[in-house]
């Protein structure tokens, strides 16, 4: 079902107007200024644009209140839930979330349990992914992104380019401006910063995100460094300088996962790490962000618990809800899994990127009875979801606009307070009836205009 | 301290070949003209003489053969090559070039790859190119602050001014100036900066001389 507001209506009445030849703009732009991800693909390295529609995503003033609302709670909670974890454990000794859930998973690293996080800020830069139900118009949270979240730069970047190609949109129109993105990040880097410049490090040039590092590099007031450019002395760490000088550095935006950090602590055969990293971090003189061991808040079935945290961490009701989910390692939940696995959605826990990802109902007998053997087998890696039939979204086409399915990832960052950025990556699935709207499934994306007052 | 004084051994090594690059581009897509020119012009060996300079050994039977052959070749003089070369060294520090610098380079770049199999590129396009690759300086130049990186990319402009007119041409005595413009970037980068002096010494000892001048500048050591 399409989404349709009245503000749909206003954007295209004048998008209607404008001169539709200037579309092509956009691609100019990209090629221009190379906003590229890159992939590799048969063995090559290929440097590809995010295929983009000009048709964006808009939230009314209202919704991205009460949004923005449950998003904090939400990241609130997560925040809390990761001192909590590697702390106490008090959810745990409550019986709230079962120890396996979280000693069972890889993304849980016992190394780290009593190490804190400066100022017990462990959520710095979140993505969640969100998708409006279309049987409720109401808005579900269907993942949340806690490690290294990609992709706030491809809406950054094609804004600049929609200013400039259609400006009367913008005149037009109440669209909250949302270059603050930059400031939020170099504002959350000051609050977290215990001495030296901010960095933000890259696994280098050929990773697939690597045109989204030097831009939230240069927004934020950040360097651009790799591995190479940095080094350990007495648990500080240090840029080289040119000059055969050294810079301290107080602040780490890492883009690399926590196994590649510090080859002397997690895989020994990481080339793109800092050796002794976290010795600086347990020295607490180098803020990383977001915190080591992040994972396990997002994992697919820590998901299930996440409105519980809220309840148990805050005493409020969530804002948000979640998809309705089933864990089968609850045998009431399995049973109904197994009963209505050809009409659910089955993820892997250990799985993202829109990989791992089954529909039932596209899944043939055998495969649903080899399906079942393998939850029944091993119920802790799978979690259930109702299939939400959630909006599209009007897109471009060859030059008709169509129907397709879009969710939303909005960005929230955590310094002194947590915010909820006024923009977000839309990405919308390039075939019909696609729900799969990710960048490595073929997905492409839009901007997102969230409207003011 | 001005977040641009933080420069690493690798972005200041990477600021310093995209100068060289961009103006080893620049030279040779205007010499490559002269030279298709100069085929026209019944003179057949000149583009092979010019590459030869180059370490490029370019073979081709007429005008468009070596327009071809300088653009697209297998070879490391040619200007697709070039300029990926500028790019990529320009990709690595994007977080410190501005949008129309970094677009500058990337846009020549596309333009020649699209080109890449397709023996129609002319003369005339190549000459639009360049002009591209003129507003990379300019618009360097017109920066109402200029930033270390900036100077270590102008640093690197002159020093191959200084190789390619050595390697290019063999003069010695037209060098003052260009020398007078390098020491000038590189009393500003490092103290240790020793003046590039070409009159007091041979062709030899020029290019040796100016091709250790980078580790004046740039301690790749820690």
């Amino acid at each position: 079902m399409l989404e349709n507001n009245a503000t749909y209506h206003q954007f295209f009445d004048l998008f209607q107007q404008q001169d539709h030849s200037r579309l092509a703009g956009f691609e100019d732009f990209m090629q221009r200024q190379g906003v590229t991800f890159n992939l590799y693909k048969d063995n090559q390295f290929i440097e590809q644009t995010f295929p983009f529609d000009a048709i964006p995503r808009i939230i009314p003033a209202d919704e991205f209140a009460r949004l923005s609302k449950g998003l904090a709670q939400r990241v609130g909670a997560l925040n809390a839930f990761l001192n909590d974890i590697y702390g106490e454990q008090k959810i745990i000794k409550a019986g709230i979330i079962p120890p396996d859930f979280v000693f069972g998973s890889k993304a849980y690293l016992p190394a780290f349990h009593g190490c804190r996080s400066p100022q017990d800020i462990r959520t710095h830069i979140s993505g969640l992914d969100l998708v409006k139900d279309s049987a409720t118009n109401d808005w579900l949270i269907l993942e949340d992104n806690l490690r290294v979240p990609s992709g706030a730069s491809y809406p950054l970047s094609i804004r600049r380019a929609y200013r400039q190609l259609f400006p009367q949109l913008f005149e037009k129109m109440p669209i909250v401006v949302s270059d603050n993105y930059g400031q939020l990040l170099g504002s959350m880097y000051e609050h977290m910063n215990p001495g030296g410049i901010s960095v933000v490090l890259s696994p280098g040039r050929f990773n697939s995100a690597f045109y989204e590092h030097g831009y939230l590099a240069r927004i934020s007031g950040a360097r651009l460094v790799t591995n190479a450019d940095l080094f350990v002395d007495n648990n500080v760490l240090y840029l080289k300088s040119f000059n055969g000088k050294r810079i301290r550095v107080g602040v780490v935006y890492r883009r690399l996962d926590d196994d590649f950090l510090d080859p002397l602590n997690f895989h020994s055969d990481s080339m793109i790490g800092v050796p002794n990293l976290m010795s600086a971090y347990h020295a607490g003189n180098v803020a990383l962000l977001n915190a080591v061991g992040n994972g396990i808040a997002d994992d697919k079935g820590i998901y299930y618990f996440v409105p519980k945290m809220i309840q148990y961490y805050l005493g409020e009701e969530p804002i948000l809800s979640n998809a309705p989910t089933y864990l089968p390692w609850f045998e009431q939940d399995r049973k109904f899994v197994l009963e209505n696995l050809h009409k659910l959605v089955i993820k892997e826990v250990a799985e993202a990127g829109g990989y791992g990802v089954l529909f039932g109902s596209k899944l043939t007998q055998q495969q649903l009875t080899d399906l079942a053997a393998h939850i029944q087998a091993e119920p802790r890696r799978f979690i259930a979801q109702e299939l939400i039939e959630f909006y599209d979204i009007p897109t471009q086409v060859d030059g008709q606009i169509v129907p397709r399915k879009s969710d939303l990832r909005m960005y929230i960052v955590h310094g002194k307070d947590i915010n909820v950025w006024a923009g977000g990556l839309t990405r919308f699935a390039r075939e019909a009836g696609n729900y799969l709207v990710n960048s490595s499934q073929g997905g492409g994306f839009k901007d997102t205009w969230v409207m003011g007052a | 301290m001005a977040l641009s004084l933080y420069l690493s051994p690798r972005m200041a090594d990477a600021l310093v070949w995209l100068g060289r690059y961009q103006q080893r581009l620049e030279t040779m897509g205007k010499e490559t003209l002269l030279q298709f020119d100069a085929i026209i012009d019944r003179v057949p060996e000149a583009g092979k003489v010019l590459f030869a300079k180059l370490g490029s050994q370019l073979d081709y039977r007429c005008a468009t053969e070596f327009l071809h052959e300088a653009c697209y070749g297998q070879h490391s003089a040619s200007l697709l090559s070039l300029s990926a070369q500028a790019r990529e060294n320009a990709i690595v520090i994007r977080d410190l070039l501005s949008d129309s610098l970094f677009g500058s380079v990337n846009s020549v770049y596309h333009a020649l790859k699209a080109q890449e199999n397709n023996a129609s590129l002319d003369a005339y396009q190549l000459a639009q190119l360049l002009t591209e690759i003129e507003y990379f300086w300019g618009r360097i130049s017109t920066r109402l602050v200029k930033n270390r990186a900036a100077q270590f990319i102008l640093f690197g402009q002159s020093l191959e001014m200084i190789d390619l007119k050595l390697r290019l041409y063999g003069e010695v005595d037209t060098l003052f100036e260009d020398a007078h413009q390098l020491n000038l970037y590189g009393d500003q980068l490092s103290d240790n900066w020793q003046h590039f002096e070409p009159l007091n010494q041979n062709q030899s000892q020029n290019m040796n001389t100016l091709q250790a001048s980078m580790n004046h500048i740039i301690r790749y050591d820690r």
